[in-house]
């Protein structure tokens, strides 16, 4: 199976050391990245999902750490690798944007050598070649002038030209893997479109795959192929992103649904999900969503559901029962049979008949 | 929403990692106890010179009770001893016992450390808060003035005082207190200029309340942590300034206990009788470490964006 | 040309990133015209600069010649002695023009000292400018080698200090630059003098006549700098290593040296700069201490004896000369933080 995924984070756990004790940002996460898909990773703040994306890059600083699981590009745990082979991999096989385009270029240098730094660090090129290839890939992503883009520097971009230099730099050395922090969160909504369309292009062009991080329902609905719900560092629902959205199943993810405004449906007021999300420090005993969850129960409260595989979801799945439980799924015009990537789990007692996905 | 990892973290513990500005300057988040708290904690150096500068402080006014000797008593046969029991530091070149010398110079030291650092600040506030407030005509006089005294090379600007003046121990206090304004009048205004915007101050315009009592009651209080910090740092550089001052034989005369006098008049015995210049000298070090860490510590819990200059 | 001195900033400039193209192409893109415009704001940023600096100057020179003149009592009295014949005080007021009105005086201290005569001294009796001019060398040397080592020493600390943040080697270091902020300047140069030119007879005691009589003096003088450079250099490093940018560079691949190095170093070191040519400037207007301490003939031993002999003249002449450096020296400070940093050389 590991031809066909790209990236296999399995059961990983990202703690906090603080004075006030140990904080386990991510949970027990496992999410499999198949070759040229985008997946979406949804929560709210402070759930854990960029903690995840920078546990992936090795960019979490102190006093986070990566205390368990195992985190496979290619088949190779990146999880344990010395600081000169992760340098080797970030930025080349991995790469990732960030939310803020303001800030997330140096301000004291101009863009062009900022992108061609990363040619250089990773492959073996002139430097007249390298600017070459930036001036290509400032092209792809629909830079203008890139001639003269070149020498300019961040202050002298607007937000979406400097979002778009970060995705040329992040593309640069085409990557296995970029990942995508809420990169349209910061920018006007006319841009954002742009930039997920552009994401979606290159995806499909250069055979990269993307993990969007992103809280925005909206955004997920149009770029993702699958989507992870997570919550207080746990993955609570995954699912392929037209299954989710025709099926919500965990309360979380109804409320989520439900929250964003409709159009066409009259409602006296917007549906909120009550409360906030819970200190990490003090989780509830049983599932960390008992407290602000509307269906829950007295079981609810002591203990911990596991990821259970919607009954919908073997049935539809059919022949995925040979790879650990992963399921593969077809819909639509995907590829019969391919083992792409989750089946439609969820962490909620009511889905106890299902298989376990994990623990 | 910049920096997720800190939101999460901050969710996760429960508090701010860091005190955010806005409260550190509106005082608001913590109350006094509460940053001397952290301060406490966070830094043992500053705390320990906290510790440092009260017992100088007592030993500076109970000097007659805690010296072994009266620091003005010459015995012409003790003149130049060695460190010995009978004296701690040695005698100096009139027989006079320089530990306690040093013990009553303290009193010179903090005195021109605390009193001309206390003047010149006020007069630094209130042309500061003048100019931020009032701006136009009066902001360019004042700020103007400003850069004419912070052209000068302080030292410089205090020797020429003092030619004018004459030397002496009085016309220290006043050069010092004339001559160090304008740092504090730049801050004070800077933080009238953003602090004037503020809806409160609108809130307190609009009701009718009157500018001094605005600018004292509403403005200033607000800049007090800044105040605070730059009163601690500027203490060791008023003494570091009367020190050299009566060093270069400009400022305190003799018999005075100065240390700076004292410093240079050992200078002579140097190769013979180091400890003369060079115990004064520590004693100048120790008092303005313990400030500059004092208020390095108390910078990073109440202003951490005042920054070094 | 001032215009000039930019293109070789901007060639400075674009070869200084890792990795950074051939100076030809920074040319090419120097003479696309798009830096002309940059130039031009640049230039007009130092006009504006030097006039707000003008009328700085005039009130420094203003207010140290009112001050000079409140002396109690009659300053030709006080010069020569007070059995001196009052017909011959007169005269020799007189011949200063010390009977106009201050104000005419003034204006003719200004008109002569922007000719470059500050007049004569009452105790040498010899033209203060040519005083300053012979002094002045000495200071020079001294300040140069003295910033040579605050920088050195200073920069150095401050990175690695970074870099170990909060291990043993940051705390050892950023406590011996407290101890070096802390530390009075005639102590450093009577502890150098005692330890390494008395017991250790390593260097002369004292004199300016050799490089070997220099260290010691340029150390006394330096290591106060070092110790606020040092400090200012982590402090900023800490603070930069704090930003997305630094994230977007380890992202990229980059390792922590190259980080620090190739990213974080520029934005750090901006405000250093503009510290390290203040701190230049102020130690040119003269080290008073040191050379106290040294017997450096240099300025600030000028100043010294223009207080001890009451030679006003003397003592004028070295302030105005001295101020005039420092405001110089803030001047330069800012345009090269104008040049160097792009935000501010843009929009401004």
């Amino acid at each position: 199976m590991s031809e066909a995924i790209v990236l296999d984070i399995r059961n990983l756990r990202s703690h906090f050391f603080t004075a006030k004790g140990e904080v386990p940002a991510v949970d027990g996460v496992s999410i499999q990245v198949p070759p040229g898909k985008i997946i979406g990773i949804v929560g709210e703040s402070g759930c854990g999902k960029s903690m995840t994306a920078m546990s992936v890059m090795g960019l979490l600083r102190y006093p986070g750490r990566v205390v368990g699981g195992s985190i496979l590009l290619d088949g190779r745990d990146i999880t344990h690798l010395t600081k000169k082979e992760l340098s080797q991999v970030r930025g080349n096989e991995v790469s990732m944007i960030f939310q803020e385009p303001m800030t997330s270029l140096n301000p004291v240098y101009p863009v062009g050598k900022q992108v061609r730094e990363a040619i250089l660090l990773h492959q073996k090129m002139g430097k007249d070649e390298a600017k070459a290839r930036v001036l290509d890939i400032f092209c792809a992503v629909g830079i203008p002038e890139p001639e003269k883009r070149y020498y300019s520097y961040p202050h002298q971009l607007s937000g979406g030209l400097r979002q778009r230099v970060m995705i040329g730099m992040a593309m640069v050395c085409r990557p296995k893997v970029m990942i995508a922090d809420e990169p349209t969160t910061a920018l006007d909504v006319t841009i954002e479109a742009q930039i997920l369309q552009l994401m979606k292009k290159l995806c499909e062009e250069q055979g990269t795959s993307i993990i969007l991080i992103t809280h925005n329902m909206g955004v997920v609905a149009e770029v993702c192929d699958y989507v992870y719900v997570m919550y207080a560092g746990k993955v609570m629902e995954q699912a392929e992103t037209f299954a989710l959205f025709e099926k919500p199943s965990h309360p979380y993810t109804q409320g989520l649904l439900k929250s964003i405004p409709k159009l066409d449906e009259k409602a006296e007021r917007l549906y909120t999900i009550d409360g906030v999300v819970p200190n990490l420090l003090h989780l509830p005993k049983g599932c960390s969503f008992c407290t602000r969850c509307d269906q829950a129960q007295k079981r609810c409260f002591v203990e911990r559901p596991c990821l259970y595989e919607t009954a919908g979801s073997r049935e539809a799945a059919g022949q995925g029962a040979g790879c650990q439980g992963q399921a593969s799924q077809e819909v639509g015009s995907r590829e019969a049979g391919c083992l792409e990537a989750a089946s439609h789990g969820v962490r909620c007692f009511q889905y106890e008949g299902g298989g376990k996905l994990d623990e | 929403m910049k920096d997720e990892r800190q939101e999460e973290m901050m969710a996760a513990a429960g508090t701010a990692p860091k005190p955010d500005i806005a409260e550190a300057q509106l005082g608001e988040a913590d109350t006094w106890m509460d940053k001397l708290r952290t301060l406490v904690r966070q830094n043992k150096m500053a705390a320990a010179s906290a510790v440092v500068i009260v017992l100088m402080i007592l030993v500076a006014v109970f000097a007659p009770w805690v010296a072994p000797y009266d620091h003005l008593a010459q015995s012409l046969t003790d003149r130049l001893q060695d460190p010995s029991a009978a004296h701690w530091l040695g005698t100096d070149e009139l027989g006079r016992d320089v530990y306690s010398r040093i013990i009553f110079g303290a009193r010179i030291s903090l005195t021109i450390g605390l009193v001309p650092t206390l003047i010149s600040m006020a007069i630094g506030t209130v042309l500061g808060l003048c100019a931020g407030f009032y701006g136009g005509k009066t902001d360019f006089i004042i700020m103007r003035l400003a850069d004419v005294m912070l052209a000068f090379p302080s030292l410089l600007l205090a020797m020429v005082v003092m030619y004018t003046m004459g030397g002496g121990l009085i016309n220290i206090f006043i050069a010092l207190s004339l001559v160090n304004w304008a740092g504090t009048a730049r801050i004070v205004r800077s933080h009238t200029l953003s602090l004037k915007e503020k809806e409160f101050v609108e809130a307190a315009r609009s009701i009718g309340v009157k500018k001094w009592t605005i600018m004292f009651r509403h403005i200033l209080p607000n800049c007090l942590p800044s105040l605070i910090v730059l009163f601690t740092l500027n203490i060791p550089s008023a003494i570091l300034s009367e020190a050299s001052l009566s060093f270069l034989g400009i400022g305190a005369q003799p018999p005075s206990a100065s240390w700076g006098l004292m410093v240079v008049r050992g200078k002579k015995y140097l190769f013979s009788e180091p400890w003369l210049s060079i115990a004064p000298s520590v004693a100048i070090m120790i008092v303005v470490l313990a400030f500059n860490f004092l208020g390095d510590g108390l910078r990073d819990v109440l202003d951490p964006y005042l920054k070094e200059q | 040309m001032p215009q000039n001195g930019e293109i070789d900033f901007a060639a400075f400039f674009h070869n200084s990133l890792p990795g950074a193209p051939r100076a030809g192409k920074a040319l090419s893109f120097i003479m696309d015209g798009a830096w002309q415009k940059e130039g031009e704001q640049v230039l007009s940023r130092v006009l504006k600069r030097i006039a707000i600096s003008v009328p700085v100057l005039v009130g420094v020179v203003l207010a140290i010649f009112i001050m000079l003149r409140i002396v109690p009592g009659d300053p030709v009295t006080t010069m020569m002695g007070e059995h001196v014949n009052p017909a011959v005080i007169e005269k020799i007021s007189r011949e200063m023009g010390l009977d106009q009105p201050l104000i005419v005086q003034f204006f003719r201290y200004v008109a002569n000292a922007l000719r470059g005569d500050f007049g004569t001294s009452y105790r040498l009796n010899r033209n203060v400018t040519q005083i300053i001019l012979d002094a002045f060398p000495n200071t020079v040397k001294l300040s140069l080698l003295a910033a040579a080592v605050a920088w050195i020493i200073g920069i150095v600390a401050g990175i690695v200090a970074a870099i170990q943040q909060n291990k043993l080697l940051d705390r050892l270091f950023m406590g011996s630059a407290l101890l070096g902020v802390s530390m009075p300047v005639f102590m450093t140069a009577l502890v150098l003098q005692y330890v390494f030119a008395f017991k250790l007879k390593w260097f002369p005691v004292s004199g300016f006549d050799s490089l070997r009589a220099m260290i010691l003096p340029a150390i006394a003088l330096g290591w106060n700098s070092a110790g606020s450079i040092a400090r200012m250099t982590r402090s900023n490093l800490v603070e930069v290593m704090q930003n997305d940018f630094i994230r977007t560079a380890r992202a990229k691949g980059l390792r922590e040296q190259g980080v620090i190095v190739g990213h974080a170093l520029k934005n750090a070191m901006l405000p250093v700069v503009t510290m390290m040519a203040l701190q230049l400037s102020s130690m040119l207007s003269g080290a008073v201490l040191t050379e106290s301490v040294f017997g450096v003939p240099g300025i600030g031993r000028l100043a010294v004896n223009g207080i001890e002999t009451r030679d006003m003249p003397l003592l004028q002449g070295t302030v105005v000369f001295t101020t005039i450096l420092i405001i110089l020296g803030n001047l330069v400070a800012d345009l090269l933080y104008n040049v160097l940093d792009p935000r501010i050389r843009e929009d401004g």
